[in-house]
């Protein structure tokens, strides 16, 4: 029996990659061998294309996980409809937020009912007003509620308003910065509205903007890049999704871009399907949603709201509870992030600011990543033996460009 | 099943002749082995006038894997092959291991993928004891390693 138990290491990574993080932590010590495959970074990597948070609309869900964390409770007895939730983080903060947009049905003012936006910082217990929702009138029929979702990038969330035209006569696009915590406008690119069968926005790469369209006449999906953000001439055409011949009609009807992958493949969501699209090869692939349904394009969460709209947060490798810390029944929320391109960790608790030592939960990102050194910048000169000399020669070679901000911490630490 | 003999009259319903270590012969049609990439080379390297030997594989499991070859083969509707295939994957964990053994050496892409997220699915949620229970693994980890790792990954286990 147990000279069975020994498998190729290749089908061991086959199975460990369809496993959630949580059980991935468990397996690790099950014996040395299992350890050593899911320490290797290359497996980290791997593992970091499949995993992408999804929320929901009152929850935030970790989606591939299956955990969630309740927001506070729509307050539905005063009427109010939600139109719209989303999560961003704030960097300034140093804290996630949600913010939502709220109406309430007033029939006999139409046109006149105002969205009231409202946010709530992740682990506290109530959301609080930050004034009202530009361009947003209920009566446009335009756009359902779960139709479109929102991007987030530029520490801002963007969304399409429900009322599609501006006073320009052009469509906008509105954008809530969560650092000021500030609503803006801007304009979508130049674009033959009026014969599309879907649009929205999306991420472009790691901060960039992009709009769709999907014109009737040919159903070839048209991308369009904002090159330099908030900026509505720099909008540029950058590819079109033809139509192939496998997913005629039906399954390319309608169609919406949900996300640029770092493979370079597009994920697209069909009324009851996911396609990746590869641009290059021009060939499309359905994706295995592993027993998920999807209804009209969106990814049906089993959620006791009515609202099954998830849509994709990314990046993040992290697992929610890695965001939020329970502490004595009270919710404390640490932020890590890690950078895997600059090789910079971070985490909201600030030990390594203030006492120049990673604090545990920093090193608990790495080791979640996989990364068993500690990285260069983390070791404070005054613990190399350099250190003791006193000449200090500063390097501006290998690293990355630093801020202001890190040059300070750089300069305290040293 | 068609004979040895139908493999002159056109290449669809050519017949491949496979033998288990066992000195077992299957007769599958070119199409539905072909799924196999290390069946596809055999293939090519002008085993498929004659037997093709896999060695590595016993006759009970090469009749699941010629099953499911067949099957994938069939132009069943996507419907039924997730039926069918649940029903495929749902046997012991022996029979499992030696699928998964089997597909990785025939190198069967979808056969194997489908196999890896059956153990998934029996690993998840578990803990290390049950797993290591599961599938007859020794915990080769001294007392002090173990609880390092624990003391690393407390947030994991509550």
């Amino acid at each position: 029996m147990s000279s069975r138990s020994i498998l190729p290491h290749n089908i061991l990574e086959e199975i460990f990659l369809k496993l959630p993080i949580t059980t991935l932590i468990q397996c690790r010590y099950v014996c040395k061998s299992w350890k050593n495959i899911l320490a290797n970074p290359n497996f980290a990597k791997l593992h970091q294309q499949l995993t992408d948070v999804l929320l929901c609309v009152q929850e935030v869900v970790d989606f591939p996980r299956g955990e969630y964390l309740n927001l506070p409770p729509l307050d539905e007895e005063k009427g109010l409809h939600s139109h719209l939730c989303g999560l961003g983080f704030s960097p300034k903060s140093n804290r996630f937020k949600a913010i939502r947009i709220t109406y309430k049905k007033e029939k006999h003012m139409p046109g006149n009912s105002q969205a009231l936006a409202e946010v709530c910082t992740l682990g506290t217990e109530s959301w609080r007003s930050v004034g009202f929702a530009p361009l947003y009138d209920y009566t446009s029929l335009h756009f359902s509620l779960l139709e479109h979702k929102n991007v987030f990038v530029n520490e801002s969330l963007h969304w399409l308003p429900k009322k599609l035209y501006g006073s320009s006569g052009y469509l906008e696009i509105c954008a809530f910065d969560f650092d000021r915590e500030q609503f803006r406008t801007f304009s979508a690119p130049p674009h033959r509205y009026l014969e599309y069968l879907t649009l929205d926005i999306s991420t472009f790469g790691e901060s960039q903007l992009c709009m769709y369209f999907q014109t009737s006449d040919d159903l070839a999906i048209d991308v369009w890049l904002m090159k330099e953000y908030g900026v509505a001439e720099s909008w540029t055409k950058i590819l079109v999704i033809q139509d192939s011949y496998e997913f005629k009609l039906n399954n390319f009807l309608e169609l919406k871009l949900n996300n640029f992958l770092k493979n370079g493949n597009i994920l697209l969501m069909g009324c009851d399907i996911m396609l990746l699209y590869n641009h290059g090869k021009k060939i499309f692939t359905e994706v295995d949603t592993h027993g998920v349904t999807i209804q009209n394009g969106a990814i049906q969460h089993k959620d006791r709201y009515g609202f099954g709209t998830c849509f994709v947060h990314k990046p993040s490798f992290v697992s929610l509870k890695d965001m939020i810390e329970v502490d004595n029944s009270k919710f404390r929320v640490r932020v890590l992030q890690y950078d895997a391109k600059n090789n910079v960790v971070y985490c909201s608790c600030k030990m390594f600011d203030s006492q120049g030592i990673l604090s545990c939960h920093a090193l608990r990102i790495l080791n979640v990543k996989c990364i068993t050194s500690i990285l260069v910048q983390y070791v404070v000169k005054r613990w190399v033996e350099e250190g003791k000399k006193g000449i200090m020669e500063y390097e501006e070679t290998s690293l990355a460009p630093m801020s202001s901000n890190e040059m300070e911490l750089a300069w305290r630490n040293a | 099943m068609a004979s040895s003999e139908s493999t002159t009259t056109s290449t669809t319903t050519k017949v491949l002749r496979l033998k288990s270590s066992d000195n077992e012969i299957f007769g599958v049609e070119e199409k539905a082995a072909l799924q196999s990439e290390t069946i596809k080379s055999l293939a090519e390297d002008g085993y498929s006038e004659d037997v093709i030997p896999l060695f590595n594989v016993e006759k009970k499991t090469l009749a699941k894997i010629v099953e499911w070859l067949n099957k994938h083969a069939s132009g069943s509707s996507k419907e039924e092959l997730k039926r069918w295939d649940a029903d495929f994957v749902d046997v012991d964990k022996d029979v499992l291991y030696d699928l998964l053994l089997a597909s990785n050496y025939l190198n069967i892409e979808v056969l194997l993928h489908q196999l890896a997220q059956k153990v998934a699915d029996m690993i998840k949620g578990k803990k290390p004891e049950e797993i290591r229970q599961l599938f007859g693994i020794k915990n080769d980890f001294t007392p002090e390693e173990e609880a390092e790792i624990r003391r690393e990954n407390a947030w994991a286990f509550e």
